[in-house]
């Protein structure tokens, strides 16, 4: 065995790995703080100038006292959640006043999922 | 009478031609090698994707060796000659990457970068193994075929196994390959032993999420990087960052989900059994392979102790901010290393949730050991 091949190779693996992987590490701590950066001050420009609130609303304020009217079957939960969505979305005015449910769909479910899987592409 | 002998002639020549005559003893002692790792495939789920192939084209290739013969004046070659071109010429391993690539996030590595020294320190096993190999009398070329078991990457031992050495093709394949089946039985007991109970139990902080961006424009820059600095890994690091540049741009769906099943399926079972198929009696049943089997449980101990000692320094230098366990996961085998530090970290502390945090080092194992691959075939190719 050529020991001084041996060493060589056992020496310049472990540093090109770690000098590789060490600036891998560097750049993309570079990049991403730099992406980061302009994306954080994209989202500041992008925010419309509203007026602070003189009290914030405390979070139980934002759920509405009486659960909103929701066809059979669906579950108080799930009733909860579409209102907090819609308070989100909407501002805290925001009144669901009834939930139902889509009309179903024509088919079953397994036909569309199939159709869907072969169109989407297209 | 003359009908007799000409049906006693015939059975005289199909008895003759039988594997029962033309077999060799070792055919048969490799027969029941791939019984084992039919068992070990389908009764322990032991990687069974890679096993069973490769233990099928093993089983194959002993009972019938023709299968493997290459072509002769107008005789055309067997089957798994013709497959196992794809080995030889370097195809299937990058193919695979390809689809390692798209089924792999790099989220946590990118919101994490130091996780890249984590894969960096579990490459240690490769190159004392290298020297183990070399104490043992291997050739230098030898040596970096059997060395790269310890990145516990089974494409990439193929890869450069089939430049380096083809004849340990099928020794190293299946060593490496157990192997990695038996993370979960390796690591822990080498965790445990470099660690103490307060670094074991360290909680680590949630990661940043990543944008989109930053995950598009990773697969680009480790490209032109590594193909710039190592041209040897690029056929690696290339198919592995293109099939995850198109599952992160989000515009190549249909091509990503090919890489990810329909291709990456095909190429398993050609990988699998046409690199089974070199295991035969004659080139397998040999002292050396004995020899690959230790050395390679060597590399993969080494490894994971050169990952968990540099974690273990990071939890020091940060403050008890750093779990070391996840350094073990630097040794690639993805996911099976990152679910072994958190199975582990969470026996210490049940609320302790380390998978995400053991990402990183783990697919920066992929990557730290494709580098050294372009290493190894820099240097002894």
């Amino acid at each position: 065995m050529d020991w001084q091949l041996c060493w060589t190779v056992v020496i310049t693996g472990l540093v090109v790995v770690f000098v590789v992987l060490i600036c891998l590490t560097y750049i993309i701590k570079g990049y991403g703080a730099i992406i980061n950066g302009i994306q954080t001050r994209h989202s500041k420009n992008n925010r419309p100038d509203v007026p602070a609130p003189e009290q914030k609303p405390a979070a139980a304020d934002l759920v509405p006292s009486a659960s909103p009217a929701s066809d059979e079957g669906i579950p108080q939960e799930i009733a909860a959640v579409i209102a907090a969505a819609a308070v989100y979305c909407a501002g805290p005015d925001a009144v669901v006043t009834h939930i139902s449910r889509a009309p179903r769909q024509t088919g079953s479910a397994w036909r569309t999922a199939g159709l869907l899987e072969n169109t989407r592409p297209f | 009478m003359e009908i007799l002998s000409s049906f006693w002639n015939a059975v005289v020549k199909i008895a003759q031609s039988s594997g029962f005559a033309t077999n060799d003893w070792r055919n048969y002692i490799m027969v029941a090698i791939a019984c084992v790792l039919f068992y070990l495939a389908i009764k322990k789920k032991f990687e069974p994707l890679l096993l069973l192939p490769i233990a099928f084209g093993m089983l194959l290739v002993n009972l019938y060796p023709p299968i493997m013969a290459s072509p002769k004046g107008s005789e055309a070659g067997g089957l798994f000659y013709y497959l196992y071109l794809g080995v030889k010429l370097g195809i299937y391993p990058p193919l695979i990457f390809l689809g390692v690539g798209a089924m792999t996030d790099f989220g946590p590595l990118i919101s994490n970068p130091k996780s890249f020294l984590l894969g960096a320190a579990a490459q240690l096993g490769i190159f004392i193994t290298f020297v183990g190999a070399a104490l043992l009398g291997f050739a230098p070329k030898e040596c970096g075929s059997i060395a790269i078991i310890g990145g516990a990457d089974g494409p990439t031992s193929i890869f450069v196994t089939s430049k380096l050495a083809p004849k340990l093709l099928g020794s190293v394949a299946i060593a490496a390959y157990s192997y990695m089946a038996l993370v979960p039985i390796i690591q822990p007991p080498i965790m445990k032993a470099l660690t103490t109970k307060k670094e074991r139990m360290v909680q680590m902080e949630q990661l940043r999420p990543v944008s989109k961006l930053e995950k598009i424009l990773f697969p680009i820059i480790v490209t032109i990087l590594i193909s710039l600095l190592l041209p040897d890994a690029a056929p690696l690091v290339g198919m592995l960052m293109l099939g995850n540049l198109m599952k992160e741009s989000g515009v190549a769906d249909r091509l990503s989900k090919t890489a990810q099943n329909e291709l990456m399926n095909i190429i398993t079972i050609f990988l699998g059994t046409t690199v089974g198929a070199t295991a035969t009696g004659t080139s397998f049943l040999s002292p050396s392979t004995i020899k690959i089997i230790v050395l390679g449980l060597f590399a993969f101990a080494f490894g994971t102790a050169g990952g968990v000692l540099l974690g273990k320094l990071m939890c020091h230098a940060t403050g008890y901010k750093v779990n070391p366990l996840i350094g073990s996961a630097g040794v690639s085998a993805v996911p099976m290393a990152a679910r072994v530090s958190q199975k582990v970290g969470q026996e210490e502390n049940p609320g302790n949730f380390l998978l995400m945090h053991a990402m990183g080092p783990n697919v920066a194992g992929v990557i730290g050991s494709a580098v050294a691959a372009g290493v190894l075939l820099n240097i002894l190719a």
